[in-house]
């Protein structure tokens, strides 16, 4: 019942060192595998979806950077915009201005131009009338009721020459 | 009494006759069964889309290794393949007697075997871990005086391995012979799920976890790590 023989006893270490090596390499050793591949693998999209969430942050901030410089620049864009506008404003306005000024000038010109001359052509005919009337004086009778009268038609005269002129 | 008789089953030939005992045979019986059921099951593992069946063996095998690295550290982690192999074999032999056969642990041989190749690895985890000078000297740990109850110590741990786990077995196989002589019916199974099934999964537990913290103590240094939670002792002592 109770015999410790030594044969026994190495056939049972070289049983369970054979059977150590059968589980290792049939049972544990892919079952382990396995499960460190699995590890690795849940480690690794981990990893991935970190280094992903990374990124995204990085082009988030990049993003805004880029919005507060487009605002900037649109800001830029617009305040340029207004001042060319103002100076074409003036511009226009000050050759409007200009050109309004030179044509009243103008204008004023012509108007005293032809002031003078119908100045000149009113004497040109006062003359010829003064002509007409000398030749009446010359020819009529000189006394002084004739005189009134040639003076009278004289002033008819001019006035029928001319209604607009009055002394 | 012939029943608690290992038997020689057959004499190899050569140096005198080498006899082999029934519990090598078993033995080998046994390491065929797992042999196959480990091929089976080893197969067409895969990394998603698992099987129920590999998520079984996955949760049994990580339950083991997460058993194992609590206990030894994860300096230990390379033993606990061998670890898991002495509990699956001691687990298989002490309820193998369900079967039919005699189990392979009720043979002091078998156990003695078992134990010494447990001091050899807590031996070599030693070696390896610390060094030899380093293993050496764990023998005058704590202070030198009590080197040479280290020294005893490598007999009296796989003697004590080795006894408890024959004792409880061989225990177990006579009280339940007992109880089917006095009460053949009805009692016998209840007291089988106790005897066999509960108290040879408790066994196999317990030589287990010993050699573990054996090899824990022997790596040094992760001694704090070991749960205290479950002690064998009160086991031992209830038998």
């Amino acid at each position: 019942m109770f015999t410790l023989e030594l044969s026994n006893i190495i056939f049972t270490v070289v049983n369970v060192l054979i059977l150590y090596f059968l589980m290792r390499k049939f049972l544990i050793g892919p079952v382990r595998s396995i499960m460190e591949q699995r590890q690795q693998m849940i480690e690794g999209s981990f990893a991935e979806a970190q280094r992903k969430n990374d990124e995204a942050n990085e082009l988030k901030s990049q993003y805004e950077a880029k919005i507060v410089s487009a605002e900037d620049e649109a800001q830029q864009i617009v305040a340029d915009a207004r001042e060319k506008a103002n100076d074409e404003y003036n511009r226009r306005v000050n050759s409007a201005i200009n050109y309004s000024n030179r044509i009243r000038t103008e204008a004023r010109e012509r108007i005293s131009a032809e002031e003078e001359q119908a100045k000149k052509d009113v004497l040109s005919s006062v003359a010829s009338l003064a002509m007409a009337a000398a030749v009446k004086v010359a020819g009529g009778k000189n006394d002084a009721l004739t005189d009134e009268s040639i003076y009278d038609d004289f002033i008819r005269e001019v006035s029928a020459q001319d209604g607009t002129t009055s002394y | 009494m012939e029943e608690l008789n290992c038997e020689t089953v057959f004499t190899i030939p050569i140096f005198g006759g080498i006899g082999v005992s029934e519990a090598v045979v078993v033995t080998w019986i046994i390491m065929g069964v797992l042999t196959v059921a480990a091929i089976f099951l080893g197969r067409n593992l895969t990394i998603d889309n698992c099987s129920k069946k590999q998520l079984l063996l996955e949760s049994f095998f990580g339950m083991l290794d997460n058993f194992f690295i609590g206990l030894m550290g994860k300096k230990g982690k390379r033993y606990v393949p061998y670890m898991m192999t002495i509990i699956i074999y001691i687990g298989f032999s002490n309820i193998i007697g369900i079967f039919g056969f005699k189990s392979p642990t009720k043979d002091v041989r078998v156990t003695a075997g078992l134990a010494f190749m447990s001091i050899v690895l807590v031996q070599i985890a030693g070696i390896q871990n610390r060094g030899f000078k380093g293993w050496l000297k764990s023998f005058a740990e704590p202070i030198f005086i009590v080197a040479p109850i280290n020294v005893l110590e490598l007999i009296i741990k796989p003697l004590s391995l080795c006894m408890r786990l024959y004792g409880n077995v061989l225990g177990a196989f006579i009280i339940m012979k007992l109880i089917e002589l006095v009460v053949p019916l009805v009692a016998p199974p209840i007291f089988s799920i106790y005897f066999d099934l509960f108290d040879g999964f408790i066994q196999a537990y317990v030589f287990c976890f010993l050699t573990s913290l054996y090899i824990s103590e022997a790596i040094g240094e992760e001694e704090e790590t070991i749960p205290k939670a479950s002690s064998p002792g009160q086991i031992e002592e209830h038998k």
